[in-house]
């Protein structure tokens, strides 16, 4: 393989025909994927897992970065060392995104597993690799609870999931918890507070501090994106 | 230890016994002390001088809970207490304190016998019980009720906290074995009430053995969907490809394609995880 | 609030006065007399998790010559000393000088749950202010402790070091909260929550001291 190959690998594909944008795919996956990895470090609750096959796109690259950097390895050329070294160091880095944005969710998923699982809407958030992982560490806690003392119980008594009484036994994240936004275009902004609430009118590219249960609407309508 | 003249022998014991029981952090020395208080009498005559800090405080904390013993009536609910007590203990521990096999059978027990109340209230009535107009017997089983309620919040509190733990140690790549070595001399957990059930030296029930032993199988097999990303590896972002470490332990030939100047950090995340290896600078 | 969170189970078993406005024959055991009718009128100290219930839940009981009356609870409750008068006063007073966790580990977390149970906006705001003002009291000693360098905790001087270090030092943390100095007190005296908003302070400043430092080497 020749330098001027790895070099031209490197450099920003050319605009396809097809693409509306200027931007080459690979660097858009990149945006796409850093951006999904900022929202979801910043939210209290889980968010949807992009469909669009993002992570099937990602997971090739990586294999494909995975495969170019075995084949240079052997031909250990002082030339192809550097650009070696760079794709590496790249590859680390998606790397890093995708284990830290995947270690977010599992976290936040095994801190609510019932939660998620418990209900349609919030089950389609979940890829189906953790939607699964998500049942079968729920049964596991399941069956851990009833070999050590639920399986004593009364019938009436071994539910996990009363919502009676004045305490649900699902718990759910804390969705007024807050978060930093950044407006993508003027908008007004309805706050609810302790006591009072409000109205506040942001301009693109204000930076707000809010609750999240104030910030989703927002966010999900594209008029703003969390920082 | 020599004897403190001009106090009778039993509060000496006592002196001594708590000297043994704090100095040392020998728990056997509590055991005795313990026996020996609940002879003396409440106001007891030792000075501030002679029980002073740690050991008055000790002293002050038994004292007081034999007394709120002798007068108050253990409660419904009074032993989940304990139990949440031992978690809130272990959330800000780094390793996991023994199980309480003892203490949370008696909670589970309590419940049963709970039911069994509740049952027998609810017998003579045959299925037509009005709570307008039994009040006595509507608030009674309420209290029972919300008395299980509360305890069986409190063994699923319990039980989570600790098996929180053990996934972070799953997740840490720890191996069941160790868990099992770093139990048998902690003086600190605070193995005085509930553990003599288990006879065993693991801080572990043999139930959170099989759920530590299942979680790891299902980790380990979400993590495998994702071959080519090692989810345990670090969650710093990487600065450097290339890092320097200091061999810690011997760790048998460690292969790399830089021979043994450089390392690859991905390459020896879990060597230094596992302790082989240390990251300088 | 959330049921496995171990805060809120030991907040709900703090203690409250409450009287019982019926006889009871099997609760005796409540006021110390197993066997004995609890009369209407005793007064016990109970756990939050029972007396809340117990006040919310409705006897059912129709009183037909005053309608009003008609549907008492179990029980009737009192604020708890941690909330009483003496300590309203003080905090009036100065928010600072009261030690809040000698009333209660979970001062503020009991507080919020008795004024769900009641409305207190007398209460209420005294506890805001305070909060307000401890709050920046605390944000005050955290940034003097964890701006302060590496002499505080003892922590290691080389920077991150690996996983287990981290938890090292987490557990010096937690045994070592208290500061030398005038603030010792003042920080012994923080609740539970207060302790959690200590901590993230104290990180954070320490975490951005870090992370300048680090900018600037580069």
């Amino acid at each position: 393989m020749d330098i001027d190959d790895i070099l031209a690998s490197l450099d920003p594909h050319p605009p396809s025909s097809s693409s509306p944008s200027l931007i080459p795919p690979e660097t858009r996956d990149l945006q796409a994927l850093t951006r999904h990895w900022v929202a979801e470090r910043s939210t209290p609750e889980l968010l949807s897992w992009p469909s669009d096959g993002l992570f099937e796109r990602i997971n090739d690259k990586i294999k494909r970065q995975i495969e170019k950097v075995e084949e240079m390895t052997g031909d250990m050329d002082p030339k192809t060392n550097f650009a070696l070294i760079v794709i590496q160091t790249e590859l680390e880095r998606w790397k890093f995104l995708v284990r830290s944005y995947l270690r977010c969710r599992v976290g936040k998923i095994d801190k609510h597993l019932l939660h998620y699982i418990s209900n349609d809407a919030l089950r389609t958030r979940m890829s189906p690799i953790e939607e699964a992982y998500a049942r079968r560490h729920q049964l596991l806690l399941h069956n851990h609870y009833l070999n050590s003392f639920l399986g004593t119980f009364p019938p009436a008594m071994q539910n996990l999931n009363d919502t009676a009484g004045n305490i649900s036994m699902i718990d759910s994240p804390d969705l007024d918890s807050a978060v930093f936004i950044r407006l993508l275009k003027n908008a007004e902004i309805e706050c609810h507070g302790v006591d009072v609430d409000g109205v506040l009118t942001g301009k693109e590219g204000d930076i707000v501090i809010l609750r999240w249960s104030d910030a989703k609407g927002l966010v999900e309508r594209g008029d703003a994106e969390l920082v | 230890m020599p004897a403190i003249p001009g106090v009778s022998v039993c509060q000496n014991l006592y002196l001594i016994a708590c000297r043994m029981g704090v100095r040392s952090g020998n728990w056997l020395g509590v055991g005795i002390w313990q026996a020996y208080g609940s002879l003396l009498p409440h106001h007891h005559q030792l000075s501030g001088a002679l029980v002073a800090g740690e050991d008055k405080e000790v002293f002050l904390s038994i004292r007081k809970r034999q007394i709120s013993q002798l007068e108050k009536m253990p409660m419904y609910g009074d032993l989940g207490n304990k139990l949440v007590q031992h978690a809130k203990r272990t959330q800000n521990l780094s390793h996991l304190p023994p199980y309480q096999t003892e203490l949370v059978r008696a909670v589970a027990r309590e419940i049963r016998d709970l039911d069994k109340d509740v049952a027998s209230l609810l017998e003579p009535f045959q299925g037509s019980f009005d709570p307008s107009t039994e009040q006595a017997t509507a608030c009674t089983l309420l209290v029972n009720h919300l008395s299980m309620r509360r305890n069986k919040r409190c063994l699923l509190a319990y039980h989570r906290t600790r098996t929180d733990k053990l996934e972070e140690l799953v997740w840490n790549g720890a191996d069941i074995l160790d868990l099992a070595g770093q139990t048998t001399g902690a003086p600190k957990g605070g193995a005085t009430d509930g553990n003599e059930g288990s006879g065993t030296t693991s801080s572990l029930s043999p139930q959170e053995e099989d759920y530590f032993r299942q979680f790891g199988d299902l980790l380990a097999l979400y993590k495998g969907q994702w071959t080519d990303i090692d989810l345990t590896g670090s969650l710093e972002p990487p600065r450097d490809l290339f890092i320097d470490v200091r061999v810690l332990k011997d760790a048998g030939e460690i292969q790399t394609e830089y021979g043994q100047f450089y390392v690859r950090q991905g390459d020896v995340e879990r060597l230094i995880a596992q302790g082989y290896l240390q990251k300088l600078g | 609030m959330s049921y496995y969170d171990i805060d809120a189970i030991l907040t709900d078993a703090e203690k409250i006065p409450c009287t019982f406005q019926i006889d009871v024959p099997d609760l005796g055991y409540l006021d110390n007399q197993p066997g004995h009718t609890l009369k209407a009128g005793s007064r016990v100290a109970l756990p939050i998790w029972l007396a809340e219930m117990l006040a919310i839940a409705n006897t059912g009981a129709v009183d037909m010559d005053d309608p009003s009356q008609s549907s008492k609870s179990f029980i009737t409750f009192d604020l708890p000393s941690a909330l009483g008068n003496d300590v309203v006063q003080a905090l009036k007073a100065d928010p600072r000088s009261v030690p809040l966790r000698d009333q209660s580990a979970h001062f503020y977390a009991l507080a919020t749950h008795m004024m769900e149970l009641s409305e207190e906006p007398e209460l209420s705001a005294v506890l805001r202010k305070t909060f307000v003002s401890r709050a920046a009291e605390i944000a005050l000693h955290a940034r003097k402790v964890g701006g302060g360098g590496s002499s505080y905790h003892g922590r290691d001087g080389g920077g991150a070091g690996g996983k287990g270090k981290g938890k090292a030092t987490k557990e010096d943390n937690a045994s070592n909260l208290g500061v030398g100095g005038a603030g010792e007190e003042f920080l012994r005296g923080l609740d539970e929550w207060e302790r959690k908003l200590f901590r993230s302070a104290h990180d954070g400043t320490k975490a951005s001291k870090e992370w300048m430092e680090n900018v600037k080497k580069r």
